[in-house]
């Protein structure tokens, strides 16, 4: 773009106009474009064409969003605040669904859930101590199962919604086997959803130790996909002080085609873990 | 934690002084952001899907982020800029979760296509109601230029910042964004033969 009217160039239009609907140029630019306007007739037809196009976007104010949106957001956000407490995205998430109706599978699958507990007061009081033990030790791994249940067949589901409900019922369970935990990696390595992938981290927070879940999360730390996966799995490693990642972590530094802050964010990993290694 | 508004509190302080507050554990600054950007965006996010159900979502997931990636935030450059990519993202996610579980042509019609709007029908403005399904038929990031420049009003430094871009590439990507309006409004004016 240039600020002299004689050297105004057609092609400068591209630069010039926009700036001049939004009233961002200054008085000897927009002289320059009106005297060039004025002696050119095809840019003159095409400013104007454009011109109309832009004006032509309604700037009517869309009718605002629900009255229960404050409320959900503020919801969600009492839990989030609380994520140093353990409370994951998935679970601030899933606290204000949009739909209050669940879904089938996960209504049918909740309402065990609940009889289990129903059962296991109703046994409490009628049976004696060490019936009792043995009744809650095996609601217990009842209840555990159900988890389970739930998790992998609301993982499967189409909609986000369910299967960040599924992650963070299986972020509940406080041994997840095997299969939970190889849906929760699949999640965390293909979900097309973030946030599905962001709870699945935290649900895998449970796994410590686990080699199949530590080389998950070094896989996708590197991936470059999502940013912010990466920085909440470089924080989960750091987490686990997994020594292992030291090398991946020094790649991601080092890699240039990583988003500043994720190599910022690896670096600040790098010496965590070599803190926690004195 | 969040007690009811009263608008006779509404804190007057920066966008980037509010947000250094929530990383501090603030909720009520948490509150005056939600104040200032929930109906912003789901302006975005409406004109840019057509979905005003899914937009709601959206704002939520938006401010469910803002807390999530706080600590991240670097309170020397303009939140607005950060609060916008962060709607880019979740609005990016969304699409492609989509795409993932339905195919890329899966995506609902009114979304690609929204059609007249029921206010445009009642008053009868067929031009604004062509300029909307011209708007819908962009594709995302052309849509994305208008809507953050025109209906936003954000200034071409401001959706820079966003679209991660200068302020010079900003406006080419706007300039470019109308003329496909333009020849999309074109298209549909055409008597279909």
């Amino acid at each position: 773009m240039t600020n002299d009217s004689s050297t105004f160039a057609c092609g400068d239009l591209e630069q010039v106009l926009p700036a001049a609907w939004k009233g961002e140029l200054g008085r000897q630019e927009l002289d320059a474009l009106e005297q060039h306007l004025a002696s050119c007739g095809q840019c003159r037809a095409l400013a104007t064409g454009l011109e109309d196009a832009w004006m032509s976007v309604g700037l009517d104010d869309v009718m605002g969003p629900g009255a229960d949106l404050r409320a959900r957001v503020m919801r969600a956000a009492d839990l989030a605040f609380h994520d140093r407490a353990g409370v994951t995205p998935a679970a601030a998430a899933a606290a204000s669904p949009r739909h209050a109706a669940p879904s089938s599978s996960w209504w049918k699958l909740a309402a065990a859930a609940a009889a289990f507990v129903v059962v296991g007061v109703g046994i409490g009081r009628a049976w004696p101590d060490t019936q009792l033990q043995q009744e809650v030790s095996f609601l217990r791994d009842e209840l555990r199962s159900v988890r389970h249940v739930m998790t992998l067949s609301l993982i499967q589901q189409a909609s986000a919604t369910e299967r960040l409900q599924a992650v963070a019922t299986a972020a509940l369970i406080d041994r997840p086997d095997a299969q939970v935990r190889d849906a929760l990696l699949e999640a965390l390595a293909g979900d097309g959803n973030v946030n599905v992938r962001l709870a699945a981290i935290d649900a895998l927070r449970g796994l410590a130790g686990d080699p199949r879940v530590s080389a998950q999360l070094i896989a996708s730390a590197r991936d470059r996909n999502s940013p912010m996966v990466q920085v909440a799995v470089i924080d989960a490693l750091v987490e686990r002080r997994d020594r292992s990642a030291a090398p991946a972590l020094r790649a991601i530094a080092d890699d240039s085609e990583a988003a500043t802050a994720v190599r910022e964010r690896a670096r600040w990993a790098i010496g965590q873990l070599q803190a926690s290694a004195i | 934690m969040f007690a009811p508004r009263d608008p006779a509190l509404e804190d007057v302080r920066p966008d980037e002084a509010l947000m250094r507050a929530v990383q501090g554990g603030d909720s009520r600054a948490f509150e005056g952001i939600y104040d200032r950007y929930h109906r912003p965006l789901f302006s975005f996010f409406v004109r840019l899907t057509g979905d005003r159900p899914g937009s709601e979502d959206l704002v939520q997931d938006v401010f469910v982020r803002v807390l999530r990636y706080r600590a991240s935030y670097d309170p020397g450059r303009p939140f607005k800029a950060w609060i916008y990519q962060l709607a880019r993202n979740a609005a990016s996610d969304r699409r492609q979760s989509r795409a993932a579980h339905h195919g890329a042509d899966a995506l609902p019609d009114d979304v690609r296509d929204p059609g007249p709007t029921p206010l445009a029908r009642v008053v009868g403005d067929e031009r604004r109601a062509l300029v909307e399904r011209g708007l819908g038929a962009l594709p995302d990031e052309a849509r994305e230029a208008i809507v953050l420049s025109r209906v936003e009003g954000l200034s071409h430094r401001e959706v820079g910042r966003i679209l991660g871009c200068t302020e010079a590439a900003a406006r080419v990507r706007v300039f470019r964004a109308v003329q496909q309006l333009r020849s999309a409004v074109e298209r549909l004016q055409r008597p279909r033969g």
